[in-house]
Parts: structure tokens; sequence; C-alpha cells
């Protein structure tokens, strides 16, 4: 069995895993559901043994994403390969299934030996009955949560955005933390504060954005603490007062403006860097309460102030 | 007609091998590892891999107890194929070679053909199989 060589060894996993059932079975699972205490779904896909272990693949899977795989649209290969963590999880399970070893690894730093291969779509002819009854709830899950705008933009806007390596590089987030996954929310917002904190730091040196950038890898980790972090965010670089109605759009809207304004008075430096992190949070979902719109129209304002710019020099 | 896993099926209920298990005649095909001698190609699940029939319910159980076989080399390639897209290292578990044999009525009992041309087999306490099937080729 090949060693893992960048993977990072971890004691426990930080969620506990419920088993909803197989999804493919022969003589024993190989591709299995489960489940943790949030509800956020799981698949392991068996790739590998030795005398003493089987290794097991688990990784995070989105609804969106798991109809697509049981529609036929997303092979296995793509549902690992976009994991919206970004890091995958290898399990060597014992013959009386106690856990052995568990490592976490960038997802592109999978062996290709233990990824499925490209054309790995669902077959529901060799399926288990599991997995039918599996698409069937999922889609149910799918249609009730389109109403949860703040879910949408948790989950389309930010959450897939969530890169483990930059992340890891701007914050030296702690793995014990990250690999928790009722941090992703905060783990998918501070990452996007991250770029226009650094550059309201750049401009102005004050020292509050500083903190506020040193201190995010552990508010992450604090949810209760969370909120809190957000206003100051915004207090430092958008308003003294907060808004009235606290919500984490209304912030990001804040922080987008007050961002945008600093750009626009200084394209030649800061420009590059906020078009590439205007690009990062996808103007595509331009239909979530505003925000896409925002997004839209600032990048448009953004490119016209750099082309203006340029042509100037 | 004594069954290799006797004792254990005898426990179970509905009755192991369930009635649609019936003896046969039958030429057909099963994953085996390098060698035909390899202790592992001939060894139900239960064996292989016991702590699996935890938490399972009879039916699944007895499913445990027999080995599996297909009908055709095609079945038994495209169904290999189907796991190794998902798990590229599923030969270790699978096995590497197509062996070939001919499975008769003093050897066990055979369940249904599913579509995909596999069925499951429960085979006799003195079946040697090893010495009924050859290699045929690689997977």
């Amino acid at each position: 069995m090949i060693s893992l060589e960048k993977a990072i060894s971890i004691k426990k996993l930080d969620f506990e895993l419920t088993k909803g059932g197989d999804i493919y079975y022969f003589e024993g699972p190989y591709l299995s559901h489960f489940t943790d205490e949030r509800g956020i779904d799981y698949l392991m896909n068996w790739v590998d043994l030795d005398g003493q272990v089987n290794r097991w693949l688990l990784f995070r899977v989105s609804g969106k994403l798991l109809n697509g795989y049981f529609s036929r649209k997303v092979s296995l290969f793509e549902l690992v390969t976009s994991t919206e963590t970004g890091a995958v999880f290898f399990i060597d399970l014992d013959s009386d299934l106690a856990y052995k070893n568990i490592y976490i690894l960038n997802v592109h730093d999978t062996p290709e030996e233990y990824l499925p291969k490209k054309d790995s779509f669902f077959d529901p002819i060799h399926a288990e009955k599991y997995s039918l009854s599996l698409a069937g709830s999922n889609k149910k899950r799918l249609t009730l949560s389109e109403n949860s705008i703040v879910e949408k933009v948790v989950k389309e806007l930010f959450i897939e955005h969530v890169n483990f390596n930059s992340f890891i590089r701007f914050n030296s987030i702690k793995v014990s933390c990250f690999n928790n996954p009722s941090n992703i929310d905060e783990i998918a917002i501070s990452q996007t504060l991250a770029i226009p904190l650094m550059l309201h730091y750049h401009s102005s040196n004050d020292e509050r954005i500083k903190n506020l950038l040193q201190i995010s890898p552990s508010i992450i980790c604090r949810r209760d603490s969370f909120n809190s972090y957000l206003g100051d965010v915004y207090k430092t670089i958008v308003n003294p007062k907060l808004p009235k109605e606290f919500e984490v759009e209304s912030i990001l809207k804040g922080v987008l403006q007050s961002t945008h304004d600093l750009v626009k008075d200084k394209p030649d430096i800061y420009g590059s860097i906020y078009n590439d992190w205007l690009l990062t949070i996808k103007a595509e979902y331009s239909n979530i309460n505003g925000i896409g719109h925002l997004v839209k129209a600032r990048r448009r304002l953004t490119l016209a102030t750099l082309t203006k710019a340029t042509k100037k020099k | 007609m004594e069954f290799y896993h006797q004792k254990e099926i005898e426990q179970l209920k509905p009755k192991c091998p369930s009635e649609t298990c019936l003896p046969i005649e039958r030429e057909c095909y099963r994953w085996v590892f390098d060698s035909i001698e390899d202790i592992r190609n001939f060894q139900s699940q239960a064996i292989k891999n016991p702590v699996a029939l935890n938490n399972k319910n009879d039916i699944q159980k007895c499913s445990f107890y027999a080995l599996s076989f297909f009908m055709s080399i095609e079945s038994c390639r495209v169904r290999f194929e189907e796991f190794s897209s998902r798990s590229p290292n599923a030969y270790k578990r699978l096995g590497t070679k197509i062996a070939k044999g001919l499975l008769n009525r003093e050897d066990g009992v055979a369940d249904k053909v599913s579509s995909s041309g596999h069925f499951n087999f429960h085979h006799a306490k003195n079946a040697n199989l090893s010495s009924k099937f050859a290699i045929i080729e690689g997977l």
C-alpha cells in the first residue's frame, strides 16, 4: 500500500459519521454514503488494502453534486476532485473496522490510483437499492432548501471557492480546526474577507485590521465568537456603526463597497488583486439577494477604471 | 447435500440456501488471483471478512456464505471494469485473472442468475473447486 507522503496524520475525525447505506457492494461495500451530525453528506470509497487494513477515501459532497452523480451528469471522479472542502480523508480500517490511521490531504495531491477514473458515472444497474432511495430523498432535500437564501449564499457562492492550499497559506490555519466541517461556513466567509482585509491593511497600516487578519484562524474555530468578529470587520473597514440588521449579507455588501472605493482610488496598486478576488467569488450567482449584482457592477466599474488608468499611462 | 458452511447457515431464517437455489450443471467463470491454488480464490466472504457479518440480517448473511460466479467471460469482465473504474485497486480484492470451470450437481446449489450474468453459489463441503477451474486469461 502506498504511503501518503503529503498527507497529514490526524488522531480522529472531528465529526461523527453515521452510515446511511451502501451504493456499491460486492462481497462487501465499495462505495458507501454517510452523514455527519449536521446532516452533511459524505461518500466513502474503497481504495486499497494490505494484510492489515483496508484504506478508504472519505470526502464531503454537496447535495447538488450528489444529485448530478445520480442523474449521471457528474462522475465519481468529479465528486471527489471537486469536494467542497478541497481536502479528502484517508481512513485505514482493520478487520474489526477499528480506525488505525486517519490522514487529511489536499484533494489535488491524491495519488492517481486512489482516484476513480474520469468515466466513473453512476451505474444504476449494479448499484444497491439504497442508492435509489438516497437519490430520491436527496432531490427532495434540494427542493426544500431552495427557499433558504443564506444556504444558497453559503453553499453556492462561497463554499465552492474554499481553497485548501490558499487558505492554509494565507491564514496558517490549524488543520484540526479545518478538519471540522462545522466550521465550513466560517472558513468560507473568512477566506472571502481575507483579500479585502489585506488591501485595507496595506492601504492604512491600521493595526486593528492586522489584528483581524491574525485572529481569523482561531475565530473560525469558535462559532460563538464569529459574529462579533464579522461585526469588528465591518466596524473597522466599513462603518464604525453596525447596520441595523446584522446579517452576513449586509456585512459582505459593506465590505464589497468599501473595498471597491479603496481600489477605485488606487487601481494601479490594488486593481489586479481585487479583480482576481471578484472573479474568485464568481458573479454568476447574480440572483442571490443582490450580492451577485453588486459584484458584477463593481467588476464593471473596476475594469472601466483600470482601462482608464492604463490609457492615461 | 452438506454445505461448506453447513453449521452456520442452518441457523439462518429464512432457509439458507433458499428454495430458489438448485443444483446445476454449468460452465461458468470466476475472478481469481494469479495462481489457481491461491487460498482466497474459492473462499466465501464470511471467511475472508467475518466482521462483515455484523449487523446483517439472515438473508444478507446467507449471501456471505456463497461464492460469486458469472455466466460469461464478458459479464465477468464488464463487472470487473465497473469496479475498477471507481476503485483502480479493485483487483486487490476481486482478483487478477478469469478462471473457467464446470460446476456439477454435486458441487452445490446455484441461485438465480441476475440480469448482469452473476449468480451466487453455495458450495458443498466436498467440492474441490480449485481443481475444477483453470485460469484462461488476465483481467
